[in-house]
């Protein structure tokens, strides 16, 4: 009787304990295997069948649609370039060049992924073709709720705001270099109140 | 005492077992990842639209159902994107579009479990034109052997070996500009994703001949 209740109790804490772990790691994972660039961070292995073994769990477990290895690479980023959480109610400014790309496009995202929209006939999105750009191929980007004169990203709402920055056909992609990569920084221009 | 403690510790390289093993399992038995989402937006071989998932604003109908169907998190709008599944169980599996498209394309072709298996864009294409003859290695060698060699000289068409027995494939069309959207449309309707009949495979390229 002892014996089967140890057995049990064995068992009981194997199942609770690997399942609870192995879904906390899948939770808290997605740092692992990415690389970070100033406020970007990419998933570069993220679809690959040599990717790790959480980050193949956690992209089964959200169902997204991965970039493929040699169509580009996406960065992500979550704050400015002092830390802060990005703001959907903020203004922020994207300055400076990018690896060079084919094409690149540039996208708010809430953080489940889904987009933000503004209003009829402002900018939600843009791609590298046509932006303005300085005498020197860089660029700067206003975003936030309100215009911005040259490149206009709109945003509206409030809450936290996901950055993404996709290069496709871009030799950045081929994974070996993409932490010295150079990729624009963000940098917080004041937020509206209300 | 000891037995108790022997327990636990049995439990605990157990829970490390586990732990291993419902990782590893995840990509198999997930009921949420891309495939399983895919095939309940369309029968295989269709050709499906991917759609941005939508917040309030613009398109609030869409509030309140998150997860309406076709929609997936993180989909570039800049893009028309598209997809879809196929098997090569039973023979080769033709990717094509009829027409060219005007802007950047760029396809992928990943295995159910979402792993990325091959990628192409436009300028990698022959001419431009979205072609490609997916299969396993013995399927290609087949259809190659019975293929009249002459009208191999105008053929887009690139022949991708890969090993799996289901999968899907992804297209994004760039759409930089609204007024190439209908352009870009046209393109991704011509989407065809069709198994290769080897029999008339044949056929056609007599009657070409």
């Amino acid at each position: 009787m002892r014996l089967t209740l140890l057995v049990a109790l064995a068992i009981a804490v194997a199942l609770s304990l690997g399942g609870w772990s192995a879904r906390w790691a899948v939770e808290q994972s997605a740092d692992v295997g990415t690389v970070t660039v100033g406020p970007w961070v990419a998933n570069p292995f993220a679809g690959a069948p040599d990717a790790d073994p959480y980050s193949r769990a956690r992209l089964a477990k959200v169902g997204n649609l991965t970039l493929g290895i040699g169509e580009g690479i996406l960065f992500r980023a979550e704050v400015d370039d002092s830390g802060r959480p990005l703001r959907r109610e903020c203004n922020y400014a994207i300055a400076g060049t990018t690896p060079p790309a084919r094409v690149f496009s540039l996208v708010p995202y809430t953080p489940n992924g889904a987009l933000i929209e503004p209003a009829v006939g402002r900018p939600g999105w843009l791609t590298s073709n046509n932006l303005m750009r300085h005498e020197d191929n860089s660029f700067r980007i206003g975003i936030g709720p309100q215009a911005h004169a040259g490149n206009w990203l709109a945003t509206s709402g409030h809450g936290p705001l996901i950055l993404a920055l996709a290069l496709y056909d871009t030799p950045a992609a081929a994974s070996s270099g993409v932490a010295s990569l150079v990729l624009p920084g963000i940098t917080l221009e004041g937020c509206s109140r209300g | 005492m000891g037995k108790l403690l022997l327990a636990l510790a049995i439990g605990l390289v157990g829970a490390v077992l586990v732990h291993i093993a419902v990782i590893q399992a995840m990509p198999q038995v997930a009921s949420n990842n891309a495939w399983e989402r895919l095939s309940e937006l369309g029968k295989m071989y269709d050709v499906v639209r991917v759609q941005p998932l939508a917040t309030e604003g613009r398109s609030a109908a869409a509030a309140g159902t998150p997860l309406q169907q076709g929609t997936f998190a993180f989909v570039d709008p800049a893009f028309i994107t598209a997809s879809c599944r196929f098997s090569l169980a039973k023979g080769p599996v033709q990717l094509s579009a009829e027409q060219r498209s005007a802007t950047f394309w760029s396809a992928s072709i990943y295995d159910s479990q979402g792993d990325n298996l091959y990628s192409i864009n436009d300028r990698a294409a022959v001419d431009d034109t979205f072609d490609l003859l997916v299969g396993t290695r013995d399927e290609i060698i087949d259809l190659k052997a019975n293929s009249d060699p002459q009208s191999e000289a105008d053929d887009t068409t690139i022949p991708v070996e890969l090993d799996l027995g289901e999968g899907y494939m992804t297209i994004r069309a760039l759409v930089d500009e609204e007024s190439k959207r209908p352009e870009v449309d046209a393109f991704i309707r011509s989407l065809k994703c069709e198994p290769v009949d080897t029999d008339s495979a044949q056929a056609t390229t007599v009657r070409q001949g």
